[in-house]
């Protein structure tokens, strides 16, 4: 009997050993932490002046003076600088009727560039890539984005490619929670994520003012970074995902309208921005934090709101306040150190900057990169981080929080924690001195100050 | 093992070597000059035919698609020739291209039958296809004008049979040659070639020719042939590729049974004898034992406790099993339908360009494509009327109505759905068509959506393949997949061959697929998921441009298909089984291949690759149906029967090219005609642009009755078809 007590003592030792080790195991390779990001930095030729804007409108014959009006106090008080980029198609006048190669070349020059970049900073070759996410919203050519990527790059038969598409201004949280997904199934897998967006082919050349704004806004922009769950590549990570929240109120009709992308009365096709947006980006918003904040506050913070919340209950109840208001009550700045915001536009960073609470020195990066590099859509946070750790803001065991909106509605936010000292300049490199600027004001006010009086 | 598999040149695709001659004799391909040798008739094994399969016996048209006898084909690629001779003659100067073919005892006598395919509109007098036995000229013959006349474009049909006695010498080599008198009879006035090595010879002096891609096939009549067993021999000893031997079928089904279910086998003597040893016992003995272990409580119940702990960590960590529920195929409303007399009517109305009508005429002519596939409303208009609000108002019907009849069969609440996939290729509107399900369905905020754009046919695997990572990381989550092509915006209105083909070939259709990860759906789920493997053959630039969206010079953007689509999906093919081989073979096929390669590495480098038997691993074939080519090809590599196919070449027929979709249309097909039981395997196979070519293995749960509710139910029983070679319109 002695042999039958040897032998269960030591099944049940190996099991339990065998329990601990893949615990481990899969804690160690549970992680996500960004190797290196390389935002883009179109050639100089591109930029957009306000004054090349301008000529850029008045190319459009189809507009009446009001339009034009409409469009060039849009311009002027974006918030948006002199040295943004567009695409080359518009640029030299062929916005009208851009052509495929047109608009590969735009998002190949984009994703080349980072690509070449990112490989050669972290010394990764391609062949070692095993996913590749390309996430670029309204241009989707067949082969796919991905796949001009492993021709480009030679990559290994057996790399998982995804390409998403339509998934809006938001989906770069997107491409990290399907990498995440990826990453607890598989060990030591290394992915390159692309974000970028196709301004060429959604030009809108009609006279619905809904659409016209898209024009305005967006400019070139776009970012490859890479991912890792290898544990032995720790020391060299930047940033370690620490969790993600997804939020999609595309249930909401109103919401789900509110930022769509069709054709006006006459067939041209443009992205409407309607004006049920900022109501539904608020849902979206709230619904993102409500799942969001036990998960990045500290229990004090939690606790404090739990007694906030009751004592409106009870004794505020009849005051109707938007979950929002809710929301902003808690103060996120005790589980968060820097704010990602998406640049969708002045007034949504500061509309999300009031509603967080947050104070001029938090939303300066995401002001900054909107006077800089306009909204370059699902990239826009990359920009941020960008300039966050040019500025040499971003120190070890630092939280980052990225929040983006985008069409569908979703609110979509990821929080991660710096692993050691940043302080790479990136693609602000030569203009981070600059910045902040003394003034915001758009220089060519003065020129266009007429299109305010009138 | 993967790396056991396929290592020799080409040997997993056997018989499916395509010719595709080279765009510029002065740069032939690197890959091609490797694989040449400098002498004429040098051995060029893998080129050989295996006739294994072929035994059906009876002889069968080349007008047969179906339900023929098995026919076997050597589809050769000029890049794989053996040698290349520049002649210079009065007439210009002409290439000659030399192919080894083998053609194995047993075969019977052989017919050829040359196609040749896409071959330019110029293709008149210029090419001379001679084939040679033993250096021995057997047969010559010369397209003469009547063969090509009016009929250019396509497809150049000859077929011969080998019969009659006198080889000719090179030296009497009539090139100039002009049969009046068909192929066929030429051949039987001056061969009788059956078994050993073939050379073909193919002489060109045209240079779009050269361009365009050839295909020899050989079908054939395949009696036993009337050999002595010595003749058998000496011919066998002078054939370049030794093949592996024979053997009688109780030996084949023997060593598989032992193989495969050697563990079983080695365990049954151990087993019996304990058995014996434990009846043996008496009842003294039993309760001797019992009080013994009564004796010591704590370890014997520790010892059963452990046991019980280890059983239960071993279930627990085995990966979660992803069952597929159940699933549901848009039907297209008869109002959509598209004959090809309507088809070619509104062709005409839309492309003032008669030769571009006529490409579509002969395209559509032999597509395999029925007269009921279904193009969507917008596509009705003359011109088409392209508009994003009509592709939308397309993809809600397609998709909504899939799901809405997957919720019925499945009873799915909106509200459960965890994980949402969306592939849709060519149409990616912003907000995504994800957006718009959720919008449509309401479904819940915290809902991982993911939509999928540009990924072509093969997309459908890739969004299972990302389920199926999601329902690995989530537990007890269902994922609701939905595939489908939006036809609408991709209307091509120029005039380029290339991309004409995908207005003939690509239909409305969609596929909703419930995945789920809960233990309590196993006991009503269809499928289990086995293996899910993927390949992208993109980084090889002619595999990257085959399918490929540009604009033509003036300017309408379309699809390109290129010609090389065949050789290339072969070859992603190839890589892909590579991969899946090892993982869903038996243990006998394995054990083959491995001890081939080993023979063949240090034995006898002159024995033929063996090619594994992946109808022993597989029970059902769902091949994408790109097209009837891309079928015939796949049948031809893998070596399956007309019935693994016939739901790829019925899917073809009654709902064209529907994209991703495709796969679930052939799967519903076997379903319906009540081929499904417990326990068998379909293995699902896509291609598509990038090169892709994905598949899936998925285990049947239990035995599905024929639905009365799916795409098929009206029409089932008018299936199979005979589908001609050419219909003509």
């Amino acid at each position: 009997m002695d042999l039958l007590w040897t032998i269960s003592t030591a099944l049940l030792l190996c099991s339990l050993l065998s329990i601990l080790w893949k615990e481990s195991d899969r804690r160690r390779n549970r992680n996500c932490y960004l190797l290196d990001f390389v935002c883009y930095k179109p050639s100089d030729d591109r930029k957009l002046s306000t004054e090349l804007c301008s000529d850029i409108i008045a190319r459009n014959k189809r507009l009446s003076v009001p339009d034009y009006k409409f469009l060039l106090k849009a311009v002027v008080n974006s918030g948006i600088s002199e040295e943004t980029y567009g695409p080359r198609s518009i640029i030299e006048g062929r916005e009208e009727c851009p052509t495929h190669d047109d608009c590969v070349d735009e998002v190949d020059d984009c994703m080349y560039r980072t690509l070449d970049q990112l490989f050669l900073r972290t010394g990764v070759s391609p062949i070692d890539v095993d996913v590749l996410v390309v996430n670029v919203s309204m241009f989707a050519p067949s082969p796919s984005l991905t796949s001009r990527i492993v021709n480009r790059y030679s990559m290994r038969e057996d790399v998982k490619t995804f390409s998403l598409a339509g998934m809006g201004c938001s989906a770069s949280p997107i491409a990290i929670d399907l990498v995440n997904n990826i990453f607890k199934t598989r060990k030591r897998t290394l992915a390159v994520v692309v974000t970028s967006e196709s301004i060429a082919p959604n030009w809108y050349c009609g006279t619905d003012k809904s659409m016209m704004l898209g024009n305005c806004l967006f400019r070139s922009g776009g970012c490859s970074f890479m991912l890792t769950n290898d544990p032995s590549l720790r020391h060299r990570a930047k940033m370690s995902l620490k969790c993600l929240v997804r939020a999609h109120i595309g249930a909401d009709d109103d919401a789900y309208s509110c930022a769509i992308q069709k054709e006006d009365d006459e067939g041209r096709v443009g992205f409407h921005l309607s004006k049920s947006l900022p109501k539904a980006a608020v849902r979206a918003f709230a619904e993102n934090l409500q799942r969001l904040a036990p998960k990045v506050l500290p229990v004090g913070e939690l606790a404090l709101y739990a007694v906030r919340g009751l004592r409106h209950r009870l004794w505020r109840s009849k005051e109707a306040k938007t979950d929002a208001a809710t929301a902003a009550r808690v103060n996120f700045k005790s589980g968060v150190d820097h704010f990602c915001l998406h640049t969708g536009g002045a007034a949504v960073i500061d509309a999300v900057g009031r509603a967080l609470g947050l104070a001029k020195y938090d939303v300066e990066p995401a002001r900054m990169t909107l006077h800089r590099w306009g909204n370059t859509s699902a990239s826009s946070l990359w920009y941020v981080l960008g300039y966050m750790e040019a500025k040499k803001r971003l120190r070890r065991k630092d939280r980052v929080l990225m929040l983006s909106f985008g069409a569908g509605f979703k609110c979509n936010s990821c929080l991660w924690e710096v692993l050691r000292d940043l302080n790479d300049g990136g693609a602000w490199e030569d203009c981070i001195r600059a910045y902040p600027p003394q003034t915001l004001v758009n220089p060519f006010m003065e020129k266009f100050r007429w299109v305010k009086e009138a | 093992m993967t790396a056991l598999f396929f290592t020799g040149r080409f040997p997993s695709l056997p018989l499916a070597h395509f010719i595709s001659m080279f765009p510029s004799f002065s740069a032939p391909k690197a890959g091609a000059t490797s694989s040449c040798s400098a002498t004429c008739g040098c051995r060029l094994n893998d080129h050989s035919i295996d006739a294994d399969k072929a035994c059906g016996g009876r002889s069968r048209g080349s007008g047969a698609a179906l339900g023929a006898s098995p026919c076997i084909s050597a589809l050769l690629e000029l890049n794989y020739y053996t040698k290349q001779e520049k002649l210079t003659t009065p007439h210009g100067t002409k290439l000659r291209f030399f192919i080894r073919l083998t053609i194995r005892p047993g075969m019977g006598t052989a017919a050829a039958k040359l196609n040749l395919r896409y071959v330019p509109a110029e293709f008149r007098d210029l090419s001379v296809v001679l084939i040679l036995s033993d250096a021995k000229i057997v047969g010559v013959a010369k397209t003469s004008a009547h063969l090509t006349r009016g009929k250019t474009g396509t497809q150049v049909t000859h077929t011969g049979g080998c019969t009659s006695a006198h080889p000719l010498q090179l030296s009497q080599l009539p090139l100039q040659l002009d049969l009046n008198s068909s192929w066929t009879e030429y051949l039987m006035r001056h061969t009788r070639k059956t078994v050993g090595d073939w050379l073909v010879v193919i002489e060109t002096t045209h240079l779009p020719l050269a361009s365009s891609s050839v295909l020899i096939s050989q079908t054939g009549c395949f009696s036993q042939p009337n050999q002595s067993k010595r003749k058998k021999k000496r011919r066998n000893s002078r054939m370049a590729a030794v093949p592996l031997p024979e053997f009688p079928m109780w030996a084949k089904f023997g060593y598989r049974f032992i193989v495969n279910n050697f563990v079983t086998l080695f365990l049954v003597g151990p087993m019996t004898a304990v058995g014996w040893e434990l009846l043996q016992l008496g009842p003294d003995e039993i309760t001797a034992l019992w009080r013994s272990l009564q004796q010591k409580p704590i370890e014997s119940l520790s010892a059963v406790f452990s046991v019980a702990f280890v059983a239960a960590l071993y279930f627990v960590s085995r990966p979660r099993p992803v069952y597929l529920v159940d699933y549901a195929c848009f039907k297209p409303p008869s109002t959509c339908r598209v004959p090809a007399a309507t088809f070619m009517e509104h062709t005409r109305l839309i492309n003032s360009d008669e030769k571009s009508v006529q490409f579509q005429t002969r395209i559509l002519e032999r597509s395999g494509l029925g007269e009921e596939t279904c193009l969507p409303p917008a596509n009705h208009y003359i011109p088409p009327n392209p508009t994003m609000e009509a592709s939308r108002a397309e993809a809600q019907l397609v998709i909504f109505s899939a799901i809405d009849d997957l919720m019925k069969k499945t009873g799915l609440r909106p509200k459960d759905v965890d994980v949402l996939v969306v592939n849709c290729s060519l149409f990616s509107p912003t907000p995504s068509l994800s957006a718009m399900i959720i919008n449509r369905y309401k479904l819940r905020s915290n809902v991982r959506s993911f939509n999928l754009s540009g990924m072509g046919c093969s997309a459908g695997l890739i969004s299972i393949d990302l389920a199926r990572d999601l329902l690995q990381v989530h537990p007890r989550a269902n994922a609701l997949v939905v595939s489908t092509e939006i036809i609408t915006p991709n209307f091509y209105a120029g005039n380029q061959r290339s991309m004409l083909l995908p207005n003939c070939l690509f239909r409305m259709g969609a596929a909703a697929i419930l995945l789920s990860n809960r233990r309590r759906e196993a006991g009503r789920a269809k499928y289990r998921l086995a293996h899910v493997v993927r390949t992208h053959k993109g980084a090889d630039d002619r595999a990257y441009r085959c399918v490929y969206e540009e604009e033509d010079a003036e300017g309408h953007s379309g699809i390109s298909l290129s010609k090389d689509l065949m050789a290339i999906a072969g070859e992603a093919l190839k890589s892909n089984i590579t991969t899946m081989g090892p993982l869903v073979l038996p243990m006998s096929e394995q054990l083959l291949f491995a001890l081939n390669l080993v023979g063949r590495k240090l034995l006898n480098p002159e024995w033929k690759p063996y090619i594994p038997d992946f109808k022993q691993a597989f029970d059902h074939f769902c091949i994408h149906a790109g097209g009837r080519a891309v079928i015939d090809e796949l049948q031809k590599s893998l070596q399956l029967s007309a019935e693994h196919v016939e739901a790829s070449r019925m899917t073809l027929h009654r709902f064209g090219n529907t994209s991703s979709s495709s796969l679930w249309y052939e799967l519903n097909y076997i379903e319906s005609k009540g081929r499904m039981r417990r326990g068998d395997r379909v293995w699902q196979i896509g291609f598509g642009s990038g090169f892709k070519c994905n598949s899936a293995v998925w285990k049947c749960l239990r035995t599905i009755k024929a639905p009365v509710d799916g795409p098929w139910t009206d029409c089932i029983d008018r299936y199979p078809v005979d589908i001609p070679e050419i219909v003509k319109l």
